[in-house]
């Protein structure tokens, strides 16, 4: 798969559009779903994901083929939605943010994708959309992308260390910020061991 | 609740917490009432989040993406020509207007009156226009330089003139947002 993109990424940098197109295709889905995940909403999303790959593309000759294609396409992808929403209102996003519920029915979804009732994906976005920009990075390429610390590091340029102590501060941060009864406290029952 | 054992429920949760790490995390929480609690409710919220779908992308991003490459581009050259032709522009009507007033001044020290009457016309033709324009003829008359204000006046005139057939060529280009601007100038 991964060859194939290679070959995709040598002809773009020649200018062929066609075979730029067939990347944009094959990280259509992943990097919409982290600009959604990280703006909360369906329209920035779709202008961050488009905004993504016009960078993506100005820089495909700085692209080092040592380096995971995917975790380069999400490094870019990543950035520009911290980028984004630092310059939305300051680093904090307000508490009463009205999040976005008109948007994913779960048609056309891949291997990676599980279906969920809907109040389940709005409680979560919710709690996406309460956190500082840098600690949604490293929480949404854990849950969606199943991406381990030492991945994560590699897609935002941190330490593993960094990486370990950004999800831990997430959670804190998730849970302080949650306001009483929401999901979170409401489903303790089911707890089971670790793993 | 103790930060040394969030951090191992952390870990734990991303499945990179080590067998011994576990085992004392499941000891410390047997224990302690307050870490308890939070386990819980990091693992109620671990669970939601494996939960979670996609979001699906739109269909026609790759055309969208694609479109908007070529209006980049096609915005890039537009700035390039816009720049290049002012610059070059601006130079020519330096160039024209000291090689007009060269001219006259070496024809008019020979023909005053000759210069009195196109000045004149040209006055006329200068106050016929916006009051800025008068403003400019009036003040360069006043240097008493009668090829000054003939020059001021030429260089004004092909400013003009450039700046029209820029935007006439510019034009002609697609969706050119600055046209209105720039024949205005
Ligand atoms: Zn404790």
């Amino acid at each position: 798969m991964e060859d194939q993109e290679l070959i995709w990424l040598e002809r773009a940098k020649t200018g062929d559009r066609v075979a730029f197109s067939r990347l944009v295709e094959a990280y259509r889905r992943p990097v919409y779903n982290l600009a959604y995940r990280m703006l909360g909403n369906a329209v920035e999303a779709e202008d961050a994901a488009q905004e993504t790959f016009v960078r993506m593309y100005t820089k495909l000759d700085s692209y080092q083929p040592e380096r995971k294609l995917s975790s380069w396409v999400l490094a870019i992808a990543s950035h520009y939605c911290i980028d984004r929403l630092r310059r939305r209102r300051g680093e904090w996003v307000s508490l009463d943010e009205e999040p976005i519920a008109a948007v994913l029915p779960s048609r056309e979804q891949g291997p990676e994708e599980r279906v969920v009732r809907s109040e389940t994906r709005d409680e979560v976005q919710q709690m996406v959309n309460r956190l500082t920009a840098p600690y949604r990075v490293p929480l949404i390429l854990r849950y969606w992308y199943d991406l381990s610390y030492v991945e994560i590091a590699e897609v935002m340029g941190l330490s593993v260390q960094a990486v370990k102590s950004r999800l831990h501060r997430a959670r804190l941060q998730m849970v302080e910020v949650a306001p009483a009864g929401a999901a979170l406290t409401m489903t303790p029952a089911g707890a089971g061991g670790v793993g | 609740m103790h930060t040394e054992y969030t951090l191992l429920m952390s870990m734990a949760l991303d499945g990179e917490a080590a067998p011994d790490e576990i085992r004392r995390l499941e000891a410390h929480v047997t224990g302690c009432a307050g870490c308890a609690a939070m386990w819980t409710r990091w693992q109620a919220l671990d669970r939601r989040f494996v939960a979670a779908a996609w979001a699906p992308a739109p269909a026609n991003l790759a055309e969208k993406v694609t479109a908007r490459l070529a209006e980049r581009e096609a915005q890039k050259r537009r700035s390039f020509w816009l720049g290049s032709g002012l610059l070059v522009s601006w130079f020519a009507v330096l160039l024209v207007s000291a090689a007009a007033i060269g001219l006259l001044a070496l024809w008019g020290t020979n023909h005053p009156k000759e210069v009195a009457a196109l000045l004149s016309a040209l006055a006329q033709l200068l106050s016929g226009g916006s009051h800025a324009l008068r403003g400019i003829g009036t003040l360069a008359g006043s240097f008493g330089g009668a090829t000054a204000a003939l020059g001021f006046g030429l260089l004004i005139a092909l400013t003009g003139w450039l700046a029209l057939l820029w935007a006439w060529v510019m034009g002609r280009s697609r969706q050119w947002p600055g046209l209105s601007v720039s024949a205005g100038k």
